[in-house]
């Protein structure tokens, strides 16, 4: 059994440029979390139209996957171009993480700076930041050339916990407090009703996090019970 | 009882702004090292001024002169912690080892962490290079988180190095030419401005800057 809450909160911008996708079925869960660049016109665009084909896509598919399993990329690419639109104002990273119940695989991949945070039974949480430069400052879809994800698979035995996030979020996080996040997180939130755990996850953070800068914050946690 | 608050760094986003200013012995004419002085502790004072809940401006001081010397008066800290250095010139112009120094502490992930906006580097000097600088300046300029800083400078006069500052500036209006110590007062409030700017935008690194919207305060200006 898995639980999961989810947000997406706009930031100080006139729009929203963040993105968020949850796919759930008997077989597999998928979470993506794409985040458009504040300085491309079409970035909101970019960012649900990827979130949109890689849940298509990986809806299909099983862990593990390597970078060249993933085609959505290409297809995000060709169809901005088919549409005679500039890649580059529709530039966006993209975190994802996918889960298979059955084989208890898990597949996390970025591209870009919104990181993810992994814990699988009683490790500690693994981290996936991109090592940027600067705040803002970020790999991302859009370019010339294709981008492929960097990805990691990984198995668990009982239970796993991932939190995929927008870098307005990941970025604030405390490295060295993940494991109490986690265990606050599943803790808090489980004892809510599926339907109100979103909306009281979403009230929470805009009683904290939201304030403390100026970039869009887009999560989704999912924890297994 | 817990909440998400406790789970997240509780410091602002670090703007770092790094300072170099020559103190070679030509900045001892005119007034120049005076005024030099007065407009650091003037640009100090402004910036101690501005306000914000989700950035906080940092601050390195550097000076060049001596003999080919470059040294850290105040290393990068919050602006409380800043205390201006009065300085007298003397000496030679060490512009490489300067930008040396410089992309030393901007590649320095413990002092300017990822999460930080890209730094302001601001450079103010009346003299040629006394050192190697082409190695340095393609190094700043291409490689490794330096090359993603803004770049502004001051020529003060027709001594100063104009090819090495023309090549160092992000971009050509970001090289603020000037001829007296007045013009040093006017290019403090420029770099004032333009920290401001980026400390309220909402994208501090996409922000544009202009030398033209620099208002001039002719009546307190420095007679020489």
């Amino acid at each position: 059994m898995y639980s999961h809450i989810l947000t997406s909160i706009i930031g100080s911008h006139p729009n929203v440029q963040d993105a968020i996708k949850y796919y759930e079925s008997d077989d597999s869960i998928v979470a993506v979390v794409a985040d458009g660049l504040g300085s491309s016109k079409m970035s909101a665009h970019g960012a649900r139209l990827i979130c949109r084909l890689m849940v298509e896509e990986l809806s299909k598919k099983k862990p593990p996957l390597s970078p060249s399993d993933i085609l959505s990329p290409k297809k995000w690419q060709e169809y901005i171009e088919s549409n005679n639109c500039n890649l580059d104002e529709f530039c966006t990273t993209c975190s994802f993480a996918i889960i298979d119940k059955l084989s208890k695989n898990v597949c996390i991949g970025q591209i870009g700076d919104s990181p993810i945070f992994l814990k699988l039974d009683n490790d500690p949480v693994i981290e996936m930041r991109q090592e940027k430069e600067f705040s803002n400052i970020t790999d991302s879809l859009g370019g010339k050339t294709i981008k492929y994800f960097i990805t990691h698979n990984y198995k668990f035995k009982d239970s796993v916990s991932v939190l995929v996030t927008s870098d307005g979020i990941g970025d604030e996080l405390n490295s060295s407090s993940l494991d109490s996040l986690f265990l606050y997180l599943s803790s808090k939130y489980q004892q809510f009703t599926p339907k109100s755990r979103s909306r009281r996850f979403t009230k929470e953070m805009k009683a904290t996090i939201a304030k403390v800068n100026h970039d869009d914050k887009s999560a989704i946690f999912i924890w297994s019970i | 009882m817990a909440s998400l608050n406790d789970f997240i760094i509780q410091k602002a986003r670090q703007l770092p702004v790094i300072v170099a200013v020559d103190r070679s012995g030509s900045m001892s004419k005119n007034g120049k090292i005076e005024a030099l002085n007065l407009a650091l502790k003037n640009f100090v004072n402004s910036l101690k001024e501005e306000k914000s809940d989700k950035i906080e401006i940092q601050l390195a001081l550097y000076s060049f002169g001596g003999r080919d010397e470059v040294s850290c008066e105040n290393e990068l800290s919050p602006l409380s912690c800043i205390e201006c250095k009065e300085y007298t010139a003397s000496g030679r112009t060490p512009l490489g080892r300067t930008i040396n120094a410089i992309k030393q502490l901007i590649e320095d992930r413990t002092k300017i962490p990822s999460r930080a906006y890209a730094p302001t580097v601001v450079i103010i000097t009346d003299g040629e290079s006394t050192d190697e600088t082409a190695q340095a300046l393609a190094s700043f300029k291409n490689e490794g988180r330096s090359s993603k800083a803004y770049r502004i400078a001051m020529a003060i006069g027709d001594d100063a190095d104009i090819d090495f500052l023309k090549s160092f500036v992000s971009e050509p209006e970001y090289l603020v030419m000037g001829e007296s110590a007045s013009d040093i007062k006017q290019f403090f409030k420029f770099v004032t401005m333009s920290v401001s700017q980026r400390t309220h935008s909402l994208t501090p690194d996409s922000v544009k800057l202009s030398v033209q919207n620099v208002p001039t305060d002719d009546d307190d200006e420095i007679i020489l």
